[in-house]
């Protein structure tokens, strides 16, 4: 099931949570001034061995409630916990890594000296296997600035490497690679995940979290809207996409009828975003409201944008 | 693999937060490959050539002559110069997002600081050894412990400018930051009595300037604290000048510092 509301955390810390963040809020002054919360109030538990896909809009506050999770931002109120401690504490002694978005290389360096001058800071790590785990072995001599993005991503991800981390958070690893890198990193970030280390990962890419997550964690406005496995996610997601030539007062109509979540006008067709095609499909042909009528089943990307539109306007989640 | 996970982990808790030979070796290589570092050794050279022997007529100093004066003014220029722009590549730093890089990690932000400094102070020492070679071809004359101690503080001394290098750093951009140092450090270097002998009004300016310690320290064992006109600057004032200049710039450094580490 999907839960609507901050999932309950438990009064006992149990230490099989790697992550645990309690109704964390954060505020930030945007340029005229005013005071707005980017994360309003995330309640989330992550447990050992998960692997945990944080999907959300630009803006939601994926990226602040990452910040706060690595203690690189304090939150305003709630607290974080990484592995039953401070979250400085366990970033510092390297039981949790980051890859974030971008930067924090040095374009001047090359690939192997990043990784060993990085490597000294852990005592005991071995940025030969890390180079090779991560599929760097061949750009060892290459500097920085003159790697790809999907380059630069993968040194990243060989820095995280290095320490041996029991949590990996990535802040969007993919976000400007193509296909083929895209696919690479997974793979690498795979083969560790499999080594039972736990990973949380903040994504765009919807087919990211389904073929690589065992739970999807949707954020909308700095709250949490929805949070479960990706089938589970997926199901109570499921519907289609009706689109039609409808008269513009039919359209109104229809849109309030409970068969219609949504309601777009594009291109002069109206696309109304249904759980139950099939009696929308009668209803538009019984009483002649619609024509050149198509059905189409809906991406888990456009799942995502019903499921962050409605808990826009209904100030809260998913039903 | 628990026990092997636990035993690492208690060797991850590194000593001397972090800091470490095999980090602070890449972080001078990345300072010597620097096209700027060109200008930094040369300028001072060029400077102590051009200056040395501007003596004024009535130049007579108790331990040496007044080669030696402008050896050590143009060392502690060199010095500091050297330093300032070696400490404000940390602009580069910041606006890469290694900075942050480095806040995840085992290096302690006092660590991190340390480096910095540590690094720009050894950087440093390459204008002092020119400026020094120098000087011994073109007839410094000094007692031993002149040529040690003014030498030795010139150095030593560059700390106060690695401490404004890396406030400068992280309060500018980096393309401006690249023209920084050269414009203040002469500058500072003219009201700090490095190149020109100051008297009078302007020595008095000069006493509360950041470069007029260090330079006075340095000097202090061939003048006895004396100018060419005879005014007398104490070893305590100057001490207090350096450590006061150190501690701001220092303070000024790790606020930045502070405000830095996060996305913005």
């Amino acid at each position: 099931m999907i839960t609507s509301r901050p999932r309950p955390v438990s009064e006992e810390v149990t230490s099989s949570d790697a992550v645990r963040l309690s109704s964390v809020v954060k505020r930030f002054t945007d340029a005229k001034g005013q005071r707005f919360s980017a994360v309003d109030g995330i309640d989330l538990r992550i447990r050992r061995g998960e692997v945990l896909a944080f999907l959300g809009p630009n803006g939601a506050g994926k990226t602040t409630t990452i910040d706060m999770l690595l203690g690189l931002t304090r939150p305003d109120e709630g607290s974080v916990e990484l592995f039953g401690g401070e979250p400085e504490r366990a970033v510092r002694s390297g039981r949790v890594a980051a890859v974030l978005q971008s930067g924090g290389l040095l374009p001047d360096l090359t690939v192997e000296a990043t990784v060993r001058m990085l490597g000294s800071l852990h005592p005991g790590s071995d940025a030969d296997t890390v180079l090779v785990r991560a599929g760097l072995d061949r750009l060892r001599g290459r500097r920085v600035a003159e790697c790809s993005g999907g380059e630069q991503q993968r040194l990243r991800f060989a820095l995280a490497l290095l320490s041996g981390p029991e949590l990996l958070v990535l802040d969007e690893p993919t976000a400007g690679m193509d296909v083929v890198a895209r696919r690479e990193f997974w793979a690498a970030v795979r083969e560790d995940a499999e080594r039972g280390m736990t990973v949380m990962f903040a994504t765009h890419y919807m087919e990211e979290a389904d073929r690589f997550a065992d739970r999807v964690v949707m954020i909308d406005r700095g709250r949490v809207v929805a949070d479960g496995s990706v089938s589970e996610v997926r199901s109570a997601l499921s519907g289609r996409t009706v689109s039609a030539l409808v008269r513009e007062e039919d359209a109104a109509e229809l849109t309030r009828s409970p068969l219609v979540r949504s309601c777009a006008l594009r291109g002069g067709r109206y696309h109304f975003d249904t759980p139950d095609s099939d009696a929308l499909l009668r209803l538009l042909v019984e009483r002649r409201l619609g024509t050149e009528i198509e059905v189409t089943p809906r991406s888990l990307e456009e799942a995502f944008m019903t499921i962050t539109a409605s808990g826009r306007t209904a100030g809260e989640g998913v039903r | 693999m628990s026990a092997a996970t636990s035993s690492a982990r208690a060797a991850r808790t590194s000593p001397l937060g972090g800091v470490n030979p095999v980090f602070i070796g890449y972080e001078l290589r990345r300072r010597f490959n620097r096209q700027t570092t060109i200008f930094t050794l040369l300028l001072p050279a060029v400077l102590y050539l051009a200056l040395f022997r501007t003596a004024p007529d009535d130049a007579t100093l108790p331990h040496g002559n007044f080669a030696a004066w402008m050896m050590t003014g143009i060392a502690v220029y060199g010095a500091a110069t050297a330093a300032v722009s070696s400490s404000a590549t940390i602009s580069v730093e910041k606006a890469s997002g290694w900075m942050r890089t480095m806040a995840l990690s085992p290096l302690s932000p006092p660590g991190y600081l340390f480096v910095k400094v540590l690094s720009s102070v050894v950087m440093a020492a390459v204008p002092v050894a020119i400026v020094g070679v120098l000087g011994a071809f073109t007839g410094v004359r000094a007692t031993a412990a002149v040529w040690v101690t003014s030498l030795l503080v010139a150095w030593l001394g560059a700390a106060v400018f690695a401490a404004l290098g890396i406030f400068l750093g992280l309060a500018l951009k980096p393309e401006t930051v690249m023209h920084m140092p050269g414009l203040t450090m002469t500058a500072l270097a003219f009201l700090g009595n490095l190149f020109i002998p100051l008297s009078g009004t302007m020595l008095e300016i000069s006493r509360y300037s950041p470069m007029f310690g260090v330079s006075t320290l340095a000097r202090y064992s061939l003048t006895d604290g004396y100018s060419f006109r005879g005014e007398h600057s104490s070893l305590a004032m100057a001490a207090v000048n350096t450590a006061a200049w150190f501690a701001a710039f220092a303070f000024m450094a790790v606020r930045r510092f502070r405000k830095s580490t996060g996305r913005g």
